[in-house]
């Protein structure tokens, strides 16, 4: 054989066997996400308008300091767990000016679970991290909105904990601590006086 | 043209062809541990496509299945006694007696029979035998029937004198705890454990967690200065824990005295919220030897990238050489870095740099991002517990009283006991004062007062600890700020007095001028 046919099998044989790859390894990927044990079978979409409900969702303040609670109007969800994920997909739309979102773009939610002892954990795409543009202040402001949209709105909420694409994190962005479920903080900070460990004289 | 065509199309062919079956090719991966009444033993786990896949043979076989082989319908009929699946190769998809349910991947043929998804177990083979049966993909373990498998997550804390190994349970099981010679064995009253062991190293308490010669037992194999153990179990929402804290001489004999009639009073009670270095109490002076600095993020990374491109990573670093330089020259102190160049180090990798270290004070440094440019000023911090447990000795009812060796109780505060700051929460409050104080003298200080937040970086240190965030750098104008000398030595010297200040608390030695917060000054 010339070393063109060489050539040609060369590339015959790299065309195969990334032909192989796309075949074995990507397309089973694609096709396989299907955890639910029982297969879904939805049966009789209900054909009714959906019922509203006022809803308080949280953005960044004109002086970029805190959060500032805005209520919307959403879908009125039939159980907590639905409730909840209204709230989480009207959070994560996009704003548009003077309102500013803590939660950087393109951020989607993934999963919403409860469990009964009202700890519920919020699966979010990575866009979370890979979008967020750090700062202690900023990474707050962004957790909290998430922690407060959930529990200010689902009362059966307690304290909420942030997956990354299913994942638990250690940070969204190197500083709060998210292994843990956090509760509802009022103003994202605890501004009041730090009791008797004021620096006083010995 | 046309023979080149077929050519192609024929080594492709041959190429997915060998491809597949070369990924079919079973490589046996591991194993899963089957937990039943009638014992345990292992089935292999094959890896197809990289899906994790049983041979249907060994579970005919241990589940008395009968497989019927469908070649027209391209499928597998299993049967045990009057139930039927129907599994087809083509989807997947079982029907168990009508009832439809679905599986990550149809079974499979290879060389050695079929395949079946390890769901298949818990999906299908627990419909069939009429008995539940759980898959514990983490521990690979598979148990069928009602068998009481509790999981057990161990974890592992270490502080001066004094270690506790805390079993995390969802439901409580009951136990015993036996002291052997060289052994503490925990001995479960269960069918068997799903244990995850902290990896440790040994130390002068604990040499080593290992599963004990029973399958329901934990040998804790003890360190030459082990002297005395306690235990307690804590349970509550949804969790249940059961401490082991173990003590030296020293500390077991700190802890007689605490307990003691005479002394037994609201002053012994705060012993408890020191957690794992109970003889340190905001009262009793502590020497300051070593300081440690963590200029955050570093490497890939760069925290905050400012409007001008300056980097969190490199502001941190500068102002924690300077705050270094300063600390050794003028005070002769040890200080330790968690990096002292433009490295990677993971969060708790910090706060294990810093306990390794033995440091006594740990300052964390960063610099702030508002999505507005207008914010800034510093900002200082200490840790506040991630659940509900900012003020947890204000919530009385969160609380549990445990007993305390030799007689007495103690407060505990359920959920932060891996935590190792809770000991120092006091400490790091007092810190996070002076601090906030002494760099407002210096530089824009934003809050008022010191605050609280859930930062991950504090979490692990076992010594008093703040994070201080010396701007923004989201702000052009604090961008310029921080990367001047002039502002970054008003920084580090605001830093250094704050550690003038807290050792002179913390050692209690008389201050010299009883000033607006009693800070002595120190003169270069
Ligand atoms: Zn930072």
């Amino acid at each position: 054989m010339t070393s063109r046919g060489w050539l040609g099998l060369l590339l015959v044989a790299v065309t195969g066997t990334l032909g192989a790859w796309i075949l074995l390894v990507t397309l089973p990927d694609v096709y396989e996400e299907n955890g639910d044990p029982v297969a879904a079978l939805s049966v009789g979409e209900p054909v009714e308008p959906p019922k509203l409900t006022t809803a308080t969702l949280f953005y960044v303040s004109d002086d970029g300091e805190r959060l500032v609670g805005v209520e919307r109007d959403i879908v009125e969800g039939n159980v907590p767990v639905e409730q909840a994920r209204y709230v989480l997909e009207a959070q994560f739309l996009a704003v548009e000016p003077p309102l500013t979102s803590a939660v950087p773009e393109n951020t989607v939610l993934r999963a919403f679970y409860l469990t009964d002892r009202g700890d519920a954990f919020v699966n979010v795409s990575r866009e979370i991290s890979s979008g967020h543009s750090g700062g202690s202040l900023n990474e707050l402001l962004t957790t909290y909105t998430i922690v407060n949209a959930v529990t200010v709105n689902v009362p059966s909420v307690r304290a909420v904990q942030i997956l990354i694409e299913g994942r638990e994190t250690d940070t969204l962005a190197g500083h709060v601590d998210l292994r843990r479920p956090l509760t509802q903080r009022e103003d994202w900070m605890d501004m009041a006086p730090a009791e008797p460990s004021a620096p006083t004289a010995p | 043209m046309q023979r080149a065509q077929l050519l192609l199309l024929l080594v492709l062919c041959t190429l997915v062809a060998v491809l597949h079956i070369s990924d079919l090719s079973l490589q046996a991966q591991q194993s899963l541990t089957v937990l039943s009444e009638d014992g345990r033993y292992e089935l292999a786990v094959v890896s197809v496509n990289d899906r994790q896949m049983v041979p249907l043979s060994d579970l005919a076989k241990t589940f008395a299945l009968n497989v019927r082989e469908d070649t027209l319908a391209d499928g597998l009929t299993v049967t045990h006694r009057d139930r039927v699946v129907v599994l087809t190769a083509t989807q997947g998809l079982a029907s168990v007696d009508g009832r439809v349910v679905s599986l990550p991947s149809p079974p499979v043929r290879t060389s050695r029979g079929w395949q079946v998804p390890i769901e298949f177990l818990s999906r299908v083979l627990g419909l069939v035998i009429d008995t539940p049966i759980e898959l514990r993909r983490r521990s690979g373990l598979v148990i069928v029937g009602n068998l009481h498998v509790p999981e057990i997550e161990v974890k592992y804390t270490v502080g001066r004198g004094q270690a506790q190994i805390a079993f995390e349970m969802a439901r409580p099981a009951p136990y015993t705890i036996e002291e052997g010679p060289r052994h503490l064995f925990v001995k479960f009253d269960a069918d068997a454990l799903d244990v995850s062991l902290p990896r440790t190293s040994p130390d002068s308490l604990v040499a080593s967690i290992q599963l004990g010669d029973e399958p329901t037992w934990l040998a804790i194999e003890l360190g030459s200065e082990y002297a005395s153990f306690q235990s307690s179990l804590l349970t509550g929402s949804g969790m249940s824990r059961l401490l082991v804290d173990v003590f030296s001489a020293a500390a077991t004999a700190a802890i007689a005295r605490a307990n003691e009639p005479a002394t037994a009073t609201e002053g012994s009670v705060s012993l408890i919220d020191e957690g794992v270095t109970p003889l340190q109490e905001l009262r009793t002076p502590v020497t300051v030897r070593t300081i440690m600095i963590d200029p955050g993020h570093g490497g890939d990374d760069h925290g905050v990238v400012g409007p001008n491109g300056i980097l969190e990573k490199d502001v941190t670093l500068q102002v924690a050489q300077r705050l270094r330089r300063a600390i050794e020259s003028r005070l002769g102190l040890r200080v330790a870095m968690t990096r002292d160049g433009d490295t990677m180090v993971r969060l708790d990798e910090r706060a294990a740099i810093a306990n390794n270290s033995k440091a006594d004070l740990f300052i964390s440094l960063h610099a702030n991002a508002s999505l507005r440019p207008e914010p800034s000023g510093a900002e200082v911090y200490y840790l506040s517990l991630a659940r509900g447990g900012d003020e947890p000795r204000r919530e009385g009812s969160r609380n549990r009283m445990v007993p305390l060796l030799g007689g007495g109780t103690r407060n505990i505060e359920v959920l932060s006991w891996e935590m190792a700051q809770v000991g120092h929460i006091d400490r790091s409050a007092m810190l996070a004062a002076i601090v906030n104080a002494e760099l407002r003298r210096q530089v824009e200080v934003r809050a008022r007062e010191a605050q609280r937040a859930p930062f991950r970086v504090l979490v692990g240190a076992n010594m008093p600890a703040v994070l201080v965030e010396l701007g923004f750098l989201s702000n052009p104008t604090q961008e310029r700020q921080l990367t001047s000398t002039p502002f970054q030595e008003a920084l580090a010297e605001g830093l250094f007095q704050s550690v003038v200040d807290f050792r002179a608390r913390a050692e209690q030695r008389p201050t010299t001028t009883p000033g607006s917060n009693g800070a002595p000054r120190e003169q270069p």
